[in-house]
């Protein structure tokens, strides 16, 4: 049995050798990138408790099938918990993050939408997610331009535009988005 | 679902700013009817925010019914378990790491005994330049945090350039910043001594330093190594020295233990 498998079979079955094993081999990364990103130890603790929580409930309920490798799919959702709890502003709270359970039920259907906006960027041309990785993370038209040799901003713009419509199409075309919109 | 070009094109537009007063007028008309429009519209304005690295929006319609047998899951005996299981492996993780971090720490302190003692016996003193390159690391200066508003979108982005050794850059950006906002920050002020120090602006990162020191805002005592880092790089041994020696002067002082192993080097 693979390591992955066997990591996924014992979450699924709540085994406690399995999951201090995950525990002692995953959590120093989930640790370092909370804590350099505003977060104390017991925050990290917190997401990856979430994250192993919300993992374990996809794997059991939503028919999850872990493409990765089983510590990337862990970190990144622990990585996306904690953009969350940033983005809400938690973090200026003295207590603890402590999700309720409706709460939780809500970061598992975004960690859902993230993976399919995910999974669609990778269906874009190469080119175009160069340009749109530079283009979501700040970079002006001119670096655009600069790094893809365009001729001008007007050449650079309309790349972009481009590019984002056709990642807006294929988000919308995915049967996953349309069942969430009609939900 | 999707629309046509046109379409496209015309919600490109209305982002850029590009359509006439008219066009606006009518464009605005249909999006307020033509859900599906506006969807679109509404989708390409997300996606900025879905892909940037440091902001987290996503916000998916759903149905109440889905929500609820979800958070019925979530509140189970079964996750509940799971739970109680994590929380476990938790503590027993930080017991053994407790223990076995002990057990390192003495380890590392006979041997960094050990190599202080050689070093003290049988090596020679480093130069100035040799101990900046052995003791000086960018990677312990504080990090910015990555919220969503402008201001720590904006300093997490600087971090990365000068993470990027873009110092100069790192340098125009943070010193633009500061000029900017009223309020001093020391973590700022930091990451532009240390922008000074790396384009051998000695003169002024020993300022910055020392104005650091003197602010008050933080403890004083770290602003001193990394005036003895600037000086080190410069070829001061003497007064990098002192530096070195206020912060041995109390065990509590940042980066005692490193300080005192520096000095040791130094001689």
């Amino acid at each position: 049995m693979s390591k992955d498998l066997r990591f996924v079979e014992g979450l699924c079955t709540g085994d406690q050798k399995v999951v201090e094993e995950i525990y002692a081999l995953f959590f120093p990364k989930v640790k370092t990138f909370v804590m350099r990103n505003s977060g104390k130890i017991t925050d990290a603790e917190d997401v990856f408790h979430d994250a192993l929580v919300q993992l374990y409930v996809r794997l059991r309920k939503r028919e999850l099938t872990i493409t990765s490798s089983f510590e990337a799919y862990l970190f990144t959702t622990s990585k996306n918990l904690w953009r969350r709890e940033l983005n809400k502003k938690r973090v200026t709270k003295p207590s603890l993050i402590e999700l309720d359970t409706k709460d939780r039920a809500m970061a598992l259907i975004e960690q859902e939408q993230w993976e399919l906006y995910m999974a669609k960027f990778q269906k874009l041309p190469e080119n175009c997610r160069k340009v749109l990785t530079l283009f979501f993370n700040g970079a002006s038209y001119e670096e655009i331009i600069s790094s893809f040799s365009y001729t001008s901003k007007l050449v650079a713009r309309q790349r972009v535009f481009k590019c984002k419509a056709k990642l807006v199409k294929l988000i919308q075309e995915d049967s996953h988005f349309l069942r969430l919109k009609d939900l | 679902m999707s629309l046509d070009e046109t379409t496209y094109q015309e919600i490109a537009d209305y982002l850029a700013g590009a359509m006439d007063k008219d066009t606006l007028s009518a464009f605005e008309d249909r999006l307020a009817k033509d859900a599906k429009l506006r969807d679109t519209y509404e989708l390409f304005q997300k996606l900025g925010s879905v892909y940037n690295t440091s902001e987290w929006n996503m916000t998916p319609e759903h149905q109440p019914a889905e929500l609820a047998e979800l958070t019925k899951t979530f509140a189970s005996d079964e996750v509940a378990h799971l739970s109680k299981t994590i929380r476990e492996s938790a503590i027993r993780q930080n017991t053994v790491g407790t223990s076995t971090k002990r057990r390192w720490w003495y380890a590392a302190s006979v041997g960094v005994a050990a190599v202080l003692v050689a070093l003290f016996y049988l090596s020679r003193p480093l130069s100035p330049q040799a101990a900046f390159e052995k003791y000086h690391n960018w990677d312990t200066l504080p990090g910015f945090t990555t919220k969503s508003d402008a201001q720590d979108l904006f300093l997490s982005k600087v971090e990365n350039t000068f993470r990027a050794k873009q110092y100069e850059k790192a340098l125009l950006d943070f010193t633009e910043y500061q000029k900017t906002h009223k309020t001093y920050n020391p973590n700022v002020q930091l990451y532009i001594g240390v922008c000074q120090l790396e384009l051998s602006q000695y003169e002024a990162a020993i300022k910055t330093f020392t104005l650091l020191g003197e602010a008050q805002v933080m403890d004083s005592h770290k602003s001193y190594w990394y005036l003895a880092m600037t000086y080190l790089k410069k070829g001061d041994l003497e007064p990098a020295k002192d530096a070195l020696k206020e912060l041995t002067s109390q065990k509590t002082h940042y980066k005692y233990d490193e300080a005192k192993a520096l000095l040791q080097e130094l001689k």
